[in-house]
């Protein structure tokens, strides 16, 4: 920069046409002010006065020339004397704060040389300079021309808006250029702002020099990713010095790239569609009361000044039953520099299918205000529908919704029954009836009652045997006793009829058998399974047979006192047997 | 003794029979007028004299041909109610089926039914042999034939036959515990309440019995739905593929 500016710096050779004065000859240099702020103009002005000679250029020591020199001549007489100078002035400014000494002028004059005091200037820093952040890169090639890339914002929230502006600065007086074309944009969406007919120039003053600016294009920028977005340099082709007598010389002019810090958005709630601005939201439908398969139209109308061409339509959260189609948008969108406002209007085409009342729950719609750095919503109010029967059945209306499903034309339902209906009275039925009940429960009652009584006989009947069997001993005892009384009278007869009758009852008795059943054989058969059964039955029969003989014998083959003592005996044996 | 029980149940079998033929009469010419006007195509009319008849009388028969009414006159939720209750009373009956199906075809829900168990089915088509009256006669039959067998066991008289009586006993029992669980089966099926079809257009199916819960569903005119319980004005529901949730009882109309 300071090389650049060196080279600015003009060696000036001045001859100053002016008759030497061997008297009073004064070279003063000086300055207007000596406390500047950085940008600030100031004049340097080196007199001459009667003098005539070769003036060299102060060493300006880093200060910038805006204009300069300008000459001026004159003469004048005082006290009688004419008096002749020259004035070499330089309007000078200052890049940077510090002290500035602007070195001594010289004038070569006669055989010797003259030069002025030094003068200091004091540059403080001016309040916001706009010229420093300008790095004029094009400077470093022709300080005279270059163009810039400026943002209204170097940093912002993805979707927030900023404007672009692509400057030319020239400071020379026939500039051409070639169209416009920006450059792309990675990571930004842009819109070009319409400019006016005229082009759009003023004058601006950059490190002391005064540059002619164009605006060659303003653009409107939403980032779309978040992260650093680099803005890449422009390249303007320009013929410079073009004029009658010359085609002026073609230059490219490179801008300098910038950077964006596109900031992210915090995590959004679900009914975000990428608003980023200020909003305002209504809603409304052309009609709530209608018939079913007929349409309505919903139009979720946003305003405001944001970034509405990006915004995707907001879910319309409708009953089941209701279709709706894709919105329609429609757009007043104007871009300006002050930003992108306007309007965007979502009409959705609503389409119950079925009848019923429905209440359609309120819209919610949420967008980013980036000058809170939060998410604001916006609700709309709920709004009730009201669907009457379509023309045609809803059942109708459900086949034409539903393509895939193909039914028969022809079909129709089956024939009534005809004939006997087989009618029975509602709700009476056999089963669970009192009548099933009985009807069930009767066989098995009887069954039961049959079980009962044939238990019962066989009861009885046991309990006969049982009874003979418990008596037979008391009656053989009893006529035992008898016999035994028997035993000492002089007549056999009856003493054999008691033994026998005793013996004979007892075993049909015991063994429940009939006078007639009364053999060995049967009471082998009821004694069962003791050892010597046979044995037994054979002694028993023996036994009764020796007192039915011994009855008509004459003699007695055994005493009757053995007999009855045998007899005894076997009753014994027998009843300790069976027990 | 066994005269009697033989003679018991014979009395119970003609009690029944004079029942089921004395309410013929009556309803004949009824019958008859509601066919006319359903062959000349007045469906309403032929609707009116069968719902005359279904206020005292019923049947499988009856049922389905006021179902086919409903279809008519583009009543499908009806329709479809009909039509399941005259399954209720005949399960197997194909012409039900059919139309049943084509009711179904209307109604706006689909949904996939849980798949049935494959051994119930073979049990649906066995006890589908015959409506609730007749299991009921088969069982009163293979009652008289198990006790009479088991009675003829006990006495000495027929010691000779035991053999041929066990048998007779075994076949018979197992004859009356299949015949008397049909139809249980049946009369349950018929007596239960317990599903319901949708009259309303279009109703809410929420996760809580409260105005204002979380819409699980939206159902239309003419599902089936299965009632759980009932609370109040609400009604726990189970929809054919299982989910359950709460709607309003005055929307539902039991089969």
């Amino acid at each position: 920069m300071r090389s650049a500016l060196h080279t600015l710096f003009l060696l000036l050779a001045c001859f100053v046409g002016m008759q030497l004065n061997a008297q009073e000859i004064s070279f003063t240099a000086k300055v207007d002010k000596q406390a500047v702020v950085t940008g600030e103009q100031f004049q340097l002005t080196i007199t001459v006065v009667n003098a005539n000679g070769r003036i060299s250029a102060p060493d300006l020591d880093g200060l910038t020339i805006v204009r300069g020199p300008s000459t001026r001549q004159g003469s004048s007489v005082q006290g009688g004397r004419a008096v002749s100078f020259s004035t070499f002035t330089w309007v000078l400014t200052a890049v940077k704060a510090r002290k500035y000494t602007i070195g001594p002028a010289r004038l070569q004059v006669g055989g010797g040389i003259v030069e002025t005091e030094p003068i200091t200037i004091e540059v403080s820093k001016a309040p916001g300079t706009p010229g420093d952040a300008i790095s004029a890169q094009g400077q470093a090639r022709d300080p005279n021309i270059f163009t810039t890339i400026t943002l209204s914002r170097n940093k912002g929230y993805v979707g927030e808006q900023l404007l672009v502006t692509y400057q030319l600065y020239t400071r020379y007086p026939n500039t051409q250029w070639a169209p416009f074309e920006p450059p792309a944009m990675q990571g930004f969406w842009a819109e070009r702002l319409e400019m006016g007919q005229r082009l759009e120039e003023r004058t601006e003053m950059i490190n002391g020099l005064n540059y002619s600016v164009v605006v060659l294009m303003r653009q409107l920028l939403l980032p779309q990713r978040s992260g650093k977005l680099r803005i890449e340099p422009f390249t303007l082709p320009v013929v410079l010095e073009r004029n009658l007598f010359s085609s002026g010389r073609l230059v490219e002019v490179k801008s300098n790239a910038l950077e964006f810090t596109a900031l992210e958005l915090p995590a959004p709630p679900q009914d975000f569609t990428g608003g980023v601005g200020e909003l305002q939201m209504s809603v409304r439908a052309d009609r709530t009361e209608l018939k079913a398969n007929e349409a309505l139209e919903i139009t979720v109308k946003l305003s405001g000044k944001a970034n509405l061409k990006l915004i995707d339509a907001p879910k319309l959260e409708l009953p089941e039953g209701i279709e709706v189609y894709d919105p329609k948008v429609v757009d007043k969108i104007s871009v300006s520099s002050a930003g992108m406002s306007g309007s965007r209007e979502f009409q959705y085409l609503v389409l119950p299918r079925y009848e019923g009342n429905y209440t359609l729950s309120p819209l919610v719609f949420s967008y980013f205000d980036p000058r809170e750095g939060k998410y604001r919503s916006l609700s709309s109010t709920a709004m009730e529908l009201r669907v009457a029967a379509g023309d045609g059945n809803t059942a109708g209306a459900a086949n034409t919704f539903r393509p895939n499903e193909v039914r028969q034309l022809d079909q129709d339902i089956r024939f009534i029954r005809t004939g006997d209906l087989k009618l029975r009275a509602k709700d009476q039925y056999l089963f669970a009836s009192w009548r099933y009940v009985a009807g069930i429960t009767a066989p098995a009652l009887a069954f039961l009652l049959l079980l009962a009584w044939r238990r019962n006989r066989d009861r009885e009947q046991a309990d006969v045997v049982q009874v003979r069997r418990k008596r037979a001993e008391r009656i053989a005892l009893q006529h035992l006793k008898h016999a035994k009384a028997l035993l000492a009278k002089p007549e056999r007869e009856p003493f054999h009829t008691a033994l026998g009758k005793a013996l004979s009852g007892y075993l049909m008795d015991r063994f429940d058998l009939g006078p007639a059943e009364l053999n060995a054989s049967n009471i082998t058969a009821r004694l069962g399974t003791i050892p010597d059964a046979q044995a037994l039955a054979k002694h028993c029969m023996d036994l009764v047979e020796a007192c039915e003989m011994a009855r008509f014998a004459p003699i007695e083959s055994k005493p009757r006192q053995v007999l009855y003592n045998e007899a005894a005996e076997l009753i014994t044996r027998l009843e300790n047997i069976t027990r | 003794m066994m005269r009697v029980h033989i003679l018991l149940s014979l009395l119970c079998l003609l009690a029944f029979a004079t029942t089921a033929s004395a309410t013929a009469t009556p309803a004949d010419s009824l019958a008859q007028a509601a066919e006319h006007a359903y062959t000349a195509g007045d469906h309403r009319k032929a609707l009116e004299l069968y719902e005359v008849l279904n206020t005292q009388h019923t049947s499988a028969t009856l049922l389905y041909n006021i179902g086919n009414c409903h279809f008519k006159l583009g009543d499908y939720p009806q329709a479809i109610l009909y039509y399941e209750r005259a399954l209720r009373m005949d399960p197997g009956s194909e012409e039900v089926h059919v139309n049943l199906e084509l009711a179904r075809q209307q109604v706006v829900d689909r949904m996939k039914p849980m798949p049935t168990f494959e051994l119930g089915a073979f049990w649906a088509r066995l006890r589908s042999g015959g409506d609730v009256d007749s299991w009921a006669l088969r069982s009163l039959a293979a009652g008289l034939v198990l006790f009479s067998a088991l009675s003829l066991l006990v006495l000495p008289a027929f010691q000779r036959m035991r053999a041929a009586l066990r048998a007779v006993v075994a076949i018979a029992g197992l004859a009356l515990i299949t015949s008397v669980g049909f139809a249980y089966a049946r009369h349950a099926a018929i007596v239960d309440r317990s599903e319901a079809i949708i009259m309303e257009p279009r109703i809410e199916v929420l996760s809580e019995p409260r105005n204002g819960s979380t819409v699980i569903f939206v159902l239309h005119k003419g599902t089936k739905l299965s009632i759980l319980q009932e609370r109040d004005v609400w009604c726990e529901v189970r929809l054919p593929n299982g989910s359950v949730g709460w709607t309003r009882a005055n929307a539902l109309t039991r089969i």
